[in-house]
């Protein structure tokens, strides 16, 4: 049976926390975990290491409430959605009957990466609404940038108050209108010189080479083999699912290589194309999953002349 | 004919199809290996089956399995049916340089 104000609700309730002071944040999350634990629900924390210094400090030694490293969890979008739902569903099947998580994605996911996070908090209204999840996404409104925080209303259906209220989002957007929405995206400043590479109707294979070749040495041998991948991946689902010309465009900076493989047609036809798997594979629908798991950053826009992913390899986090 | 191989390691023409004779294990081994690389060499896709005289065949995969070589993978599972080596399908894989998600599959469901 689901508590408190979860009471009655089926699968995911997904909430959004802003706060503006240690106090506001420590008065929503301290009574929604020690309820949790009270109630003998699994009751997670997944803070960055201020803020779960912070909640550490303000509840019981040993009250029972599960620290994650939450750096490491919120790594890639698709990776943190796989890892979650791994968790939930252990628990359930221990038997858990509601599942109580306090979450906050790393700073650095609000930069010129927020665009998939985006997607990633939108998603999961979908993803974990197999389970009876409640969750509380802390965003501190000193630091979070505006349009991050007009997302977040658009993709929490709730947020909770310090006063223990749980407020509808009037912008809330269901996921299947908001992941079919072009969302901004800050060009990366290398997109402004011209590619190092340039390739029409290129085949996977010609593609890997030419992903190998521009590297010169320049990234770990990982973050290439990995972009490689990726490249391959979408080049085939391209000439598979697209429609001409496809093109593969690379950068190479001193940091980071970006891809670009762009085709005259409208994209993956699911919402969730990235994010989740699309079926078992047989037919296909990992590539993109795949791609999604093997880049630091995967941006994609649909437009007149066609659809475009975006992936890059290294760091991702350029000055915009 | 001792120690040889009849035909040699050329590289392979559209839709060729050649036979060698042999009467050695190991100049056979080092015939078919300078042929591979060769292929290796141009980017050629490529596979190669090997069967021994025991209770094993061993299915050797090299170069870069993706989509397009997906129906001539199939194929030569198909065709080559390597015995199970302890109840498992074994392949030699050490010059494969790139398999995709879609050739893991095909080797997966092979594997059942």
């Amino acid at each position: 049976m689901r508590t408190d104000a979860a009471a009655g609700h089926r699968g995911y309730l997904h909430d959004a926390v802003y706060y503006d002071s240690d106090d506001d944040l420590l008065a929503v999350t301290v009574p929604f975990l020690l309820a949790g634990v009270k109630a003998g629900e699994p009751t997670v924390v997944s803070l960055g290491a201020r803020n779960s210094a912070l909640l550490r400090g303000a509840l019981p030694a040993g009250c029972g409430v599960i620290f994650l490293a939450g750096g490491d969890l919120y790594a890639r979008p698709t990776a943190a959605i796989r890892s979650y739902r791994e968790m939930l569903a252990g628990y359930v099947a221990d038997g858990a009957r509601q599942i109580r998580i306090v979450g906050e994605l790393p700073s650095s996911a609000l930069g010129v990466t927020w665009d998939w996070w985006a997607r990633y908090e939108s998603a999961t209204n979908h993803a974990y609404d197999d389970f009876p999840l409640w969750s509380l996404c802390a965003y501190d409104t000193r630091s979070t940038p505006a349009p991050v925080l007009r997302d977040v209303a658009r993709t929490h259906p709730r947020h909770a108050t310090p006063d223990g209220g749980h407020m509808p989002s009037p912008g809330y957007t269901d996921p299947f209108t908001y992941l079919r929405e072009n969302r901004p995206v800050p060009p990366d400043p290398l997109q402004s010189t011209p590619p190092v590479v340039e390739l029409f109707m290129p085949t996977a294979a010609q593609a890997r080479a030419a992903v190998y070749a521009a590297d010169g040495g320049r990234l770990p041998a990982d973050d290439v083999e990995d972009l490689v991948v990726a490249v391959s991946e979408t080049v085939t689902n391209a000439m598979r699912h697209g429609r001409p010309p496809v093109c593969l465009r690379l950068w190479v900076g001193t940091d980071r290589m970006v891809a670009t493989v762009s085709d005259g047609g409208d994209g993956p036809k699911d919402p969730f194309s990235g994010l989740l798997p699309v079926g078992d594979g047989t037919d296909g629908g990992l590539g993109l999953w795949i791609t999604y798991q093997s880049c630091n950053h995967v941006t994609a826009h649909r437009g007149p002349d066609g659809y475009t992913l975006r992936l890059t390899a290294g760091n991702p986090h350029f000055a915009a | 004919m001792g120690r040889q191989v009849s035909g040699g390691a050329r590289p392979a023409l559209p839709a060729d199809h050649s036979c060698w004779r042999y009467d050695d294990p190991a100049a056979f081994e080092a015939t078919a290996r300078a042929f591979l690389t060769a292929g290796l060499a141009v980017g050629e896709e490529l596979w190669y089956v090997t069967e021994r005289a025991q209770a094993e065949a061993r299915a050797g995969l090299a170069g870069e399995l993706d989509r397009s070589v997906h129906d001539l993978l199939a194929t030569a599972l198909a065709r080559a049916a390597p015995r199970p080596v302890c109840g498992r399908p074994v392949f030699e894989a050490s010059r494969l340089r790139f398999v995709d998600h879609r050739s893991l599959l095909l080797l997966n469901e092979y594997a059942r």
